[in-house]
């Protein structure tokens, strides 16, 4: 009974340890999956292999290899892995197994390893006849197989390259580098890590800003508060502070109203400002405004609508593949205007004003943008005192509600925009003048503007 | 001898001494016995609030709607009338059996004055109003600025015509509405001058015949 049972263990373990047939497996570079090489090895404890591999472990060290960018575990696979020699040599089986650093020329292999961490490298008779240096090379081949990340660990060309930029005469820790680069670029792995990346079209990206705009302001037919038919205006937004991730900068917009009769400078605003690309891959931006009448023309000053205000807000934009959200958050400072017409004068107060709005739209073959905005503006109050008025005009608190389409084409650096809005609902008989905020609500009962801006 | 006759004898000696002393101005009648008053002080304010409101001018800071020699009121021209200080003189003003608050326009063309006094009328305006007024709107400092009627919101039961007419100047007796809107409740929107037809009126530039309000003053002011 025991010797069928044990013949057939003796049957399962050499078929175990038989060569496996070449179609059974796929066959590794450098590697003798076929099993042939892996009779008969033994441990290889001294001789020149074995102090070539010391020869090795000093050159690594001497280069600082643990500080290269992916090749941190090839010192310890060269130190630690085990070290075998086989009987009897073996002739390259693949074409890249005839690769200069497994082969020699009659075609017999030097070394071969499996492309994973801590398996043992396989010496074949033919490396004794190789010199020193060749045998360091040699080791460190084999170890790269096994130290570099798996989607490049058996690309022979890669691998080889790497190899001869350590072994190289005027070999460098920076050569080594950039070599490992060249088939491993650095941004990959910092994608790999960020749940978040920056898309090349957010606005952190490029967050300077230089456009033109041009509003034109709906008026109603009978009103004669203060004549504003449009208004050209020109941004300039630079973020020279911060960093790529949170860019800080200074605004300049300069303003001119036109009117049926003529034309005028109007307000100057002055801004600080700030983008943010947030954890949660949103694109933030802040700014603080001050609009400043100093240089406006005279006859702006001396109207209702000539007062300075600070503007502080925030954006929160969220870009997705075919669609775009985007809300913003902005407080106005109250204050005061004068104007004198004749012998009268008439002083304008103007309550603090608080406007949110939300933006969505679709963003068509990634460039084209179209969508819709609504917006709340709420004002404390809006008051007319004057000389020849027998009561102070009043309006209370006034809520406005605001609407209209936006489009834009967006490339990289520029954008050309149209944008519309119009009054949809409101708690008084008010207009955007009740608010004293030319440079933002602007002026009448809405307005069409087109603008062209350039990134930066 | 009776105190009736001690009276008559010193008449006239009293009579010296009252005069002397005033008595007869201020104190008692001797007639009568009652006290007498001083005639009251008449007081007469140019107006300086005049807007002319058109139905041609759209623009409340055409120069043709104010600071004009003369304005001509038609049914589609309509003359803002105020003025301005009149809540500071309304506790001295007089409202005895009477006493008139009148509207005092002088035409541009005396020789038509009965024509005039049998179209113009003064009416009381029932909106706040501005120098910026125009034919669609009292003010444009917001939308509630806007008349209800086109051409001004006055009182059209409190409209009056004149009463009278000197030397080409039209009295309108606007006591009614001095009782109503500036003593009764405090408001002074002024008045409205309007026409069925065309009538030139002198304006506020003129020194001595620009529009006015008269009226009589209390004593003790």
């Amino acid at each position: 009974m025991k010797s069928p049972t044990i013949g057939l263990l003796a049957i399962l373990a050499l078929g175990i340890s038989s060569p496996l047939p070449a179609w059974s497996a796929p066959t590794k570079v450098g590697n003798g999956d076929d099993g042939s090489d892996l009779e008969k090895l033994t441990p290889i404890q001294d001789g020149p292999v074995f102090q070539a591999r010391d020869q090795a472990v000093r050159l690594l060290e001497r280069l600082d290899i643990a500080g290269v960018e992916n090749l941190g575990m090839l010192l310890p696979e060269v130190k630690n892995a085990q070290l075998f020699m086989a009987a009897s040599d073996v002739a390259a089986a693949t074409e890249a197994d005839q690769s200069r650093f497994h082969s020699d020329l009659g075609g017999r292999i030097y070394a071969r390893t499996f492309a994973e961490p801590h398996a043992a490298t396989r010496f074949f008779p033919v490396a004794l006849k190789l010199e020193e240096s060749q045998l360091v090379a040699l080791q460190i081949h084999e170890a790269l197989h096994r130290a570099l990340p798996a989607r490049i660990r058996e690309n022979e060309g890669a691998v080889a390259q790497i190899t001869l930029s350590i072994t190289a005469p005027e070999a460098s820790r920076d050569r080594v580098r950039q070599v490992v680069a060249k088939y491993l670029p650095p941004d990959e792995v910092r994608v790999a890590e960020d749940p978040h990346p920056i898309p090349e079209s957010a606005r952190v990206r490029n967050p300077s800003l230089f456009a033109y705009t041009y509003r034109r302001y709906n008026q109603a037919r009978d009103t004669v508060f203060f004549p504003v038919s449009g208004m050209h205006s020109l941004q300039s937004f630079l973020y020279p502070f911060g960093s790529d991730r949170n860019p800080l900068g200074i605004g300049i917009e300069a303003s001119f109203i036109t009117n049926e009769r003529s034309s005028l400078m109007g307000p100057l605003a002055l801004s600080a400002r700030m983008r943010l690309w947030s954890g949660r891959g949103f694109d933030i931006g802040a700014w603080g405004t001050a609009s400043l009448n100093t240089l406006s023309a005279e006859e702006l000053r001396n109207s209702p609508i000539g007062r300075d205000l600070a503007t502080l807000g925030l954006s929160m934009r969220k870009e997705l593949a075919f669609l775009y959200f985007e809300n913003f958050l902005s407080v106005s400072s109250s204050g005061r205007s004068t104007q004198t017409i004749g012998p009268y004068s008439y002083s304008y107060s103007y309550g603090a004003l608080t406007q949110v709005s939300m933006h969505a739209g679709a963003t068509i073959l990634s460039r084209l943008k179209l969508g819709a905005y609504a917006e709340i503006g709420l004002a404390d109050h809006y008051r007319v005192e004057g000389t020849d008025l027998e009561e102070p005009i009043d309006s209370g608190r006034i809520r406005l509600l605001s609407g209209g389409p936006e489009i834009t084409w967006q490339e990289k650096e520029f954008a050309v925009s149209v944008t519309g809005r119009k009054i949809l609902d409101r708690n008084q008989d008010v207009s955007y003048d009740n608010l004293g905020n030319l440079m933002g609500q602007g002026s009448g009962q809405g307005f069409v503007s087109g603008s062209l801006s350039f990134y930066f | 001898m009776s105190s009736f006759k001690l009276s008559l004898r010193f008449r006239p000696l009293l009579t010296i001494v009252f005069v002397l002393t005033g008595c007869g101005k201020y104190g008692l009648d001797w007639r009568t016995g009652e006290g007498a008053e001083p005639p009251p002080t008449i007081r007469e304010y140019s107006l300086e609030g005049v807007k002319l409101i058109s139905a041609s001018i759209s623009d409340g800071r055409d120069p043709r709607s104010f600071g004009q020699d003369e304005y001509t009121v038609s049914p589609t021209d309509h003359l803002l009338l105020r003025l301005l200080e009149l809540k500071s003189h309304v506790e001295s003003v007089r409202l005895r059996e009477g006493d008139l608050v009148e509207l005092k326009v002088t035409l541009a063309q005396p020789a038509h004055a009965e024509d005039a006094k049998a179209e113009l009328q003064a009416c009381p305006v029932l909106r706040n109003w501005t120098y910026l007024a125009t034919w669609e709107n009292a003010h444009p400092f917001s939308g509630q600025g806007r008349w209800t009627s086109s051409g001004g919101d006055y009182d059209q039961p409190g409209c009056v015509q004149a009463w009278k007419v000197e030397d080409g100047t039209l009295r309108f007796d606007v006591t009614r509405w001095f009782r109503d809107f500036p003593l009764g409740r405090g408001k002074n929107y002024g008045l409205l001058l309007r026409s069925r037809v065309p009538i030139a009126v002198l304006g506020e530039t003129s020194p001595s015949r620009s529009p006015r309000l008269t009226w009589k003053e209390n004593p003790r002011y």
